[in-house]
């Protein structure tokens, strides 16, 4: 059972010295020549302003939530997919309601303009 | 015991230590990825994969998108570091003497039944809709070559579409719930 997950691992072993053997070569064989620009935190080419602990919009956080509710929705639905044949009709019709009802969420979300950003 | 299971155990305890010791509230967010991390490791290798699946899209994912979120919203800067406290006292006894209740149940037998319970029959019975009786109540401890060969996930997922149908609705009115309660407590005065 356990030799099933052992394409997990090979694929965490590749990306885990994919990531660190990239660090180490680059490291070992590139020139070090510091100056001031170069320490600056990287910010898409743009010289940084402030200090990047502010405050943010809590539009942000709206977001998040919204997120976690709908991804909690989609969770049920793997377990749906794999006895959907055996279930038939019935399947369809009591993810219907489930759906249904978050559907009427996000109308809401939507009706109150918080799916706006401004 | 299992050398995962050790190694799994291991890293979810020192990242725990972690998420308590940081300074920074940031960096005891990213060591609750790993502790949350660890955790579904475990979960893996109890059989339920499930279990693993949730932990990982709903806690790694989106619970820690919205801890980050309100660390951001909230106190940025790196946190005083307390003194020390009567109450870190009180919580290691409280942790000390849970681990030890836990161990000395499980010790006394205080667990899952190993053997199962007529759950092989019932496995193919509430899985499918088919005619046959079915007593999910008493068949909670599902054996594990048995549940393997009906398939884990489908296990899980016959149960809950089938004999816990009306809960498994009611957490739709429950994320209702959640979306509204969560678009009202952060409106913005203006009524549009």
């Amino acid at each position: 059972m356990l030799s099933d997950y052992a394409p997990i691992l090979v694929f965490l072993v590749v990306v885990l010295g994919f990531a660190v053997g990239a660090q180490v070569a680059s490291n070992a064989l590139g020139p070090r020549r510091p100056s001031a620009a170069k320490e600056l935190p990287y910010e898409s080419g743009i010289v940084p302003r402030e200090s990047a602990r502010r405050r943010f919009s809590v539009s942000f956080y709206v977001t998040a939530m919204l997120f976690i509710i709908f991804d909690v929705e989609s969770i049920f639905l793997f377990p749906w997919a794999t006895i959907v044949r055996q279930l038939k009709i019935f399947g369809i019709v009591e993810i219907a309601i489930f759906i249904g009802t978050l559907l009427v969420g996000l109308l809401y979300v939507w009706r109150k303009g918080a799916l706006r950003w401004d | 015991m299992n050398v995962l299971v050790v190694v799994a155990m291991a890293l979810a305890a020192i990242s725990s230590l972690g998420v308590v010791l940081s300074r920074q509230t940031i960096y005891s967010a990213l060591s609750l990825v790993v502790t949350i991390a660890m955790i579904s490791v475990l979960f893996l290798l109890l059989n339920a994969q499930f279990l693993f699946a949730v932990q990982i899209i709903i806690y790694a994912g989106a619970v820690m998108v919205l801890f980050v979120f309100i660390i951001a919203l909230l106190s940025p800067d790196a946190e005083d570091r307390p003194g020390r406290d009567w109450r870190a006292v009180v919580g290691l006894i409280a942790v000390a003497a849970v681990t030890i209740l836990v161990f000395v149940a499980a010790g006394n037998g205080v667990t899952y039944n190993s053997k199962g319970f007529r759950a092989t029959q019932l496995l193919g019975s509430c899985t499918s809709l088919n005619a046959g009786p079915c007593d999910p109540y008493r068949t909670f401890s599902y054996p594990v070559d048995a549940t393997n060969a009906a398939g884990n996930v489908q296990t899980v997922a016959g149960q809950l579409f089938t004999t816990f149908l009306l809960p498994f609705e009611i957490t739709s009115l429950l994320l209702l719930v959640a979306v509204i309660g969560a678009v009202y407590l952060t409106r913005r005065g203006v009524e549009r």
